[in-house]
């Protein structure tokens, strides 16, 4: 390459990424991808590329083609996205006690129980405010029961509570009964078998984010539960009601190999997460600061990958106060390194 | 970055890539390609939305196809191809519209130096006049840094080819690029 030719491509490499980095990707896109590769009913929004997917298809010998249709519902509007907690959680086995009294297009599945991941919301407490976490469950849903099913089954996932310690349902667990949904256009209404047990505004959206995520249909949510009830609610922002900072992977008690990638969601001051990792006896064998895609008010993806020995080891990551350095919202995941 | 294959360090025992399910894979190659394989698309494409839409999916076909492919830099190959496919397609379609249309319509909210933004948008610009083929070859040259072997193969034409569009490609683009700053 000619002098001239090295400073055009130094010019174009330098242009395509800057331009690159104008470009931010959105929050909740693995939600909506693990959606629709569990649900072949729903599908992208737009004309998909049959000829182009075959073409890649062909590429590396695969048999089967992509084949993707109009999608009945808009694209999932759930938010962040966080690995499916797979490696470690007991399936939910749903006996769906729900009315089907669905009016919407999802056709019936055909085959045995179907197995899916849903998004479910756990809440944890910090100086004093409650917020939302997230945690995806296998769930399995029965025969035909589509969108109820899941929402059912994640209702249900919810109620039986988190595998992390740090975090709690807030609805009682009474154990008596199960939530019944009904669904009806946008709106699902659930009859909860027992009362909110932390801040009934929380405890609602809770319930909210765990529904609309399972269906991205379903826009609200009404409830009643013993001693009271809610008319239809919507998600309050994410920024309102969401942990600033989440550890999505590794998930709880996972195991996992080095070089162990360690992954979340944060919505923080100039992006900036801080993490550690320690052993059971709290002392710290690694450290570091990592960059969220985007900073607060918005909320940005981050992730490192980062090499340990094999053992048990606790991760932390926490955003820093500005105002005065403190550790805001921790967020922690056990896990251990098998090699 | 790519997570190395099943022969690699995440490739011995129960953690290795070749025992991952299907959630797992996407999870895993969601969160390292995921971003970087949208700012391609959208290089391409010139468009946010579509340009995610394109990715995820690449992410389902991915996702269905996990346990014929078990391998994640074969994965990454085939997230690139069917982005670039994906992208060609979209592209296609909104061709009529773009012609009509400012070439930049990326939201723009990274800090850079205005002189910098000026080059950039007439890079840009000049690059979304190019023919498809020789924009996809620099795309994947200049910003996804593959090699010449790898655009042949993403895009299934010869490294012959590859090399004739580049160069084509770049000469179309030098007049822009040597403006006077």
């Amino acid at each position: 390459m000619s002098d001239t030719d090295d400073n055009a491509e130094s010019r174009l490499r330098t242009a395509l990424e800057d331009e690159a980095r104008t470009v931010e990707a959105t929050d909740g896109s693995l939600d909506a991808i693990l959606a629709r590769a569990h649900d072949p009913h729903r599908r992208s929004s737009w004309v998909a590329p049959v000829m182009a997917a075959a073409a890649a298809v062909a590429v590396i010998g695969l048999a089967s083609a992509i084949v993707l249709a109009n999608r009945p519902h808009a694209t999932p509007q759930s938010l962040g996205s966080l690995p499916a907690g797979h490696t470690s959680l007991t399936p939910a086995t749903s006996a769906v006690s729900s009315t089907p009294t669905r009016s919407t297009s999802h056709a019936p599945t055909t085959g045995a129980g179907t197995s899916s991941v849903v998004p479910v919301y756990f809440a944890a407490s910090y100086t004093g405010s409650t917020l939302l976490y997230r945690e995806y469950r296998p769930v399995t849903t029965q025969n035909g029961d589509g969108a109820l099913g899941a929402v059912t089954a994640a209702v249900e996932s919810m109620l039986g509570g988190s595998s992390d310690s740090d975090y709690r349902v807030l609805w009682g667990q009474s154990g008596t009964g199960q939530p019944v949904v009904t669904i009806s256009g946008s709106t699902a209404s659930v009859a909860m078998p027992s009362a909110p047990s932390g801040p009934i505004a929380t405890a609602l959206q809770e319930l909210v984010y765990t529904v609309t995520g399972a269906d991205p249909a379903i826009h609200t949510v009404s409830v009643s539960y013993p001693g009271g009830s809610a008319g239809p609610t919507a998600r309050a922002s994410a920024a309102d009601i969401l942990a600033p900072v989440w550890i999505t992977a590794p998930t709880q008690n996972a195991t996992v190999a080095s070089p162990v990638l360690v992954a979340g969601y944060a919505s923080v001051f100039e992006a900036t997460v801080t993490w550690e990792i320690a052993l059971p006896d709290g002392s710290v064998v690694a450290h570091g600061n990592t960059l969220a895609t985007i900073a607060s008010p918005a909320r940005g993806s981050w992730s490192f990958r980062v090499p340990l020995p094999k053992g048990r080891y606790i991760v932390r990551a926490f955003a820093i106060s500005p105002k005065d350095g403190s550790v805001r919202w921790p967020d922690t995941k056990e896990f251990t390194v098998k090699h | 970055m790519v997570i190395p294959a099943s022969s690699g360090r995440t490739g011995a025992g129960s953690g290795g890539a070749s025992s991952w399910d299907a959630d797992e894979a996407v999870t895993v190659l969601h969160a390292e390609h995921y971003h970087r394989l949208v700012r391609l698309a959208a290089l391409l494409l010139h468009d946010r939305s579509a340009a995610e839409e394109v990715v995820q999916d690449a992410f389902v076909g991915l996702h269905r196809n996990w346990r014929r492919l078990r391998d994640p830099d074969r994965a990454v190959h085939y997230l690139r191809t069917c982005t670039v496919n994906g992208a060609r397609s979209v592209g296609r379609r909104s061709a009529t519209a773009r012609k009509h249309a400012p070439i930049l319509a990326i939201a723009s909210d990274a800090p850079d130096p205005a002189a910098g933004i000026a080059e950039r948008q007439a890079v840009m610009a000049a690059l979304g006049r190019l023919p498809e083929r020789q924009r996809e070859v620099l795309v994947l040259r200049y910003y996804a840094d593959l090699s010449e072997a790898a655009i042949a193969q993403t895009l299934g034409i010869s490294r012959g080819s590859v090399k004739t569009h580049a160069s084509r490609g770049l000469a179309a683009l030098r007049p822009t690029m040597e403006q006077p700053r």
